[in-house]
């Protein structure tokens, strides 16, 4: 069959103006020829791009209006769904066995009706609606505190912030959800559970409470918290007057001052005003005035599960404020600081260490980034325009990438079969296309390309041939929640397993299988750190691609590491 | 009293609003009439969000929706009083299982819009015409050709290399990097 037939029944169907037995030709031809029935994909999938891009009847907002609308029928009709559902199972059950933990990186709805809604409006379903509960066992929303509190629309540019606190401190958290608590997050709605350490939530109404472990805790809005059991010290300046906590047993309304709630896993609980007043119900009477009472600074009681109470004596040092949490976390930086310089002594000897750059500042020549290579050999960046700053922790230098200029030109020397980069970096804003972490100079053969991408997702370019090139990228990571906090990025290239993985925080973001065409050794060479130099004649309109943020710790290994190693490696330098 | 709201999760929002375009070409991409895209996209979107808890979270999410939207479709073929919803049976088969041979797709075929956009631009100002003629105010070829004094036939093969030439572009702004 002539392609000239084939190319004459494409623009045909594609025209919307073919017959069936048209059709049946065409089959014929596409079922014995596979070239031709992958262009007849391509065909296809382009032309509905372009049909997107082009027919505002089609347009995102349209379509994302058309799915809120199906959304609310088929919330009525979900015998329709299910049967659908059926046959859509048998492929998601030929899916992977690695699953995330239920409160990792997710949002969970609340299983209880009524205590938290996210209404959905749009596509973006931004605001959150709360009606608050009496109900105990109305809680169960377990939240990560995640970065995931921004919902960003594409078609409508403007992201919501669905945080209600930010966590600004924190020190020796234990617990099961503990693990992704950093200072800096946003805190969304849900239960906070651990089971010791301390830690500091600053309330967009303006409230502080340091709140001290075991602890559970159930945020409601930006302004009111239930405390299950634990020990809090509410500070409520004038701006968040009302700021209230109900424990089991009683309700505490704050009148702008300071407080402590220390809350017992029986339901009994201790008040004490340091400061101002507070106003005192009986829990579950929906604030009714004849159970309320008032206590003044220098007041102190106890209230058992009950509903009695006893005055007891103040006892204020029992009770962490946030500058004694400042000075604990300091205490604790210090040691976390001299335990991350342990780890970088040790890496200097690692055999597998083929560059390190530790970012500690030379005072004497400060426009140099002293590293170490393999066997014992130095390396040297040049530090072109970037400015020295505070890492991870307040004695850890940085260095600061902003401008367009700003890079760090290194050479590493050698070929490798398999390669792991890992970073230590704080991202204040994608400003670029690409945001580069590590840039191969140009863009050659088994050459990698490590940056960011503008959408958030982490992405390692390869060209593996002259014609195949491929971005393993994983799904978006940075978020405007996420920015401006130090995080741990790894990636991993095994030739031997085929297969590359990308680690946030230690953890695996995504392996994606190495496309066949990938073979030979993998060459650093000459590269840039956070942006990107001699970029090649095709890119050279996107080239800059200078990253805006910090980086204060960056390996490469010669060899594959696995998941349990970029843990470790991740956890010794855990701010 | 009102009913409550259908809830959805941010993480959920977010998935579709940065899969629904690709999602939407790939089941053009099975053989679906055009007309029907969006209607059996909104479909495979909602049944993703009835099996969300069942969605391992390590998988790509677009093979995820890929293999829902692969369902549907076998279901519309099965079910012969449906069938406006495909172009062509047989036709649609051999797509189906195209696609699924190659469950990952080209990386020019997941382009979003800026890049497509510049693209589109860089064409030369009557293959613009052109496509905007087409995919915009929906015209024929026929149409079309009376406008630009053409035959349909040559209208047909120029949209075809303006699409070819468009695919290049794109692939050479994404392949990379």
């Amino acid at each position: 069959m002539s392609t000239n037939r084939f190319d004459e029944l494409l623009g045909l169907l594609l025209d919307d103006d073919v017959t069936e037995q048209q059709l049946n030709e065409l089959t014929q031809i596409v079922s014995q020829d596979t070239k031709k029935l992958d262009l007849l994909r391509d065909h296809l999938l382009m032309s509905d791009r372009l049909s997107q891009f082009e027919d505002d009847l089609r347009s995102g907002d349209r379509f994302l209006d058309a799915w809120q609308t199906r959304l609310h029928a088929a919330d009525d009709t979900s015998g329709f769904v299910a049967k659908v559902v059926a046959s859509a199972q048998e492929e998601a059950s030929a899916r992977s066995t690695h699953t995330l933990a239920k409160n990792e990186n997710v949002w969970q709805i609340p299983k209880a009706a009524g205590t938290i809604a996210f209404a959905l409006s749009l596509l973006i379903l931004a605001a959150v609606l709360y009606q608050r509960t009496t109900d105990p066992d109305a809680d169960s929303t377990r939240i990560a505190l995640s970065p995931d509190t921004v919902v960003t629309n594409v078609g409508r540019e403007e992201p919501s912030d669905l945080g209600v606190a930010v966590l600004t401190r924190a020190s020796a958290l234990v617990g099961e959800q503990t693990s992704d608590w950093a200072t800096g997050k946003t805190v969304p709605p849900g239960v906070l559970t651990w089971d010791s350490g301390l830690l500091q939530l600053e309330f967009y109404a303006g409230a502080t409470v340091v709140a001290e472990g075991p602890a559970e805790m159930e945020i409601l809005d930006e302004s009111h918290v239930i405390c299950r059991s634990g020990r809090l010290r509410v500070h409520v300046p004038k701006p968040a007057r009302g700021f209230s906590v109900l424990a089991p047993s009683i309700e505490l309304v704050d009148l702008g001052t300071e407080f402590g709630l220390d809350v017992l896993q029986n339901g009994d609980a201790e008040v004490h005003v340091f400061d101002g007043k507070v106003e005192l119900y009986d829990a579950e009477t929906n604030r009714d005035i004849e159970t309320r009472r008032v206590l003044n600074a220098g007041d102190a009681l106890t209230v058992n599960h009950d509903g009695t109470s006893t005055p007891i004596d103040l006892r204020d040092a029992d009770f962490v404020s946030p500058s004694l949490l400042n000075q604990i976390a300091d205490g604790r930086q210090k040691k976390q600081l001299s335990d991350w310089r342990t780890f970088r002594d040790a890496m200097q000897d690692d055999p597998r260490v083929v560059a390190y750059f530790p970012f500690d500042r030379n005072d004497v020549e400060d426009r140099i980034l002293s590293g170490y290579g393999a066997n014992g050999s130095t390396l040297e960046g040049a530090i072109v325009g970037c400015e020295w700053t505070e890492g991870r922790w307040p004695d850890k230098s940085s260095l600061q990438f902003k401008r367009p200029g700003d890079r760090v030109r290194i050479t590493v020397p050698g070929e490798y079969q398999s390669l792991t980069y890992s970073i230590w970096l704080r991202v204040d804003g994608l400003d670029r296309k690409y945001n580069s972490l590590l840039l191969t100079d140009g863009f050659g053969r088994n050459r990698p390309h490590w940056q960011i991408r503008q959408d958030g997702s982490l992405a390692l370019g390869m060209r593996h041939s002259s014609t195949v090139l491929h971005s393993y990228r994983t799904a978006s990571i940075f978020n405007l929640f996420r920015l401006g906090q130090w995080v741990h990025l790894a990636m991993s290239y095994d030739a031997v397993r085929r297969d590359i993985s990308h680690y946030v925080n230690g953890k695996l973001a995504m392996r994606e299988p190495l496309e066949e065409a990938a073979s030979g050794l993998l060459k650093i060479g000459d590269a840039t750190i956070g942006n990107w130099s001699a970029p090649t004649h095709r890119h050279r309109e996107t080239r800059v691609r200078n990253l805006n943020g910090c980086i204060d710790e960056l390996i490469v290994f010669g060899e594959a590491l696995g998941e349990s190693e970029i843990r470790r490696i991740c956890e010794a330098g855990r701010p | 009293m009102s009913r409550p709201s259908p809830t959805v999760s941010p993480e959920f929002a977010q998935l579709v609003a940065q899969q629904h375009q690709q999602l939407r070409s790939f089941i053009r991409m099975l053989g679906v009439a055009p007309d029907w895209v969006d209607d059996l996209a909104q479909e495979a979107l909602l049944i993703a969000w009835r099996e969300q808890n069942t969605y391992d979270r390590q998988r790509d999410p677009g093979k995820w929706l890929r293999g829902i939207a692969r369902n549907l479709v076998r279901n519309e073929i099965r079910k012969r009083a449906r069938q406006e919803r495909i172009l062509h049976n047989g036709l649609a088969e051999l797509l189906v299982n195209a696609s699924e041979v190659s469950t990952h797709p080209e990386s020019w075929s997941e382009c979003h819009v800026p890049i497509l956009r510049d693209c589109v631009e860089q064409l030369a100002p009557k293959s613009r015409e052109l496509v905007s003629g087409r995919y915009a105010d929906g015209w024929k070829a026929a149409d079309l050709a009376d406008h630009f004094n053409m035959t349909a036939a040559s209208v047909r093969q120029a949209l075809a290399r303006i699409r070819v030439q468009l695919k290049r572009c794109i692939e050479i702004h994404t392949a990379e990097v």
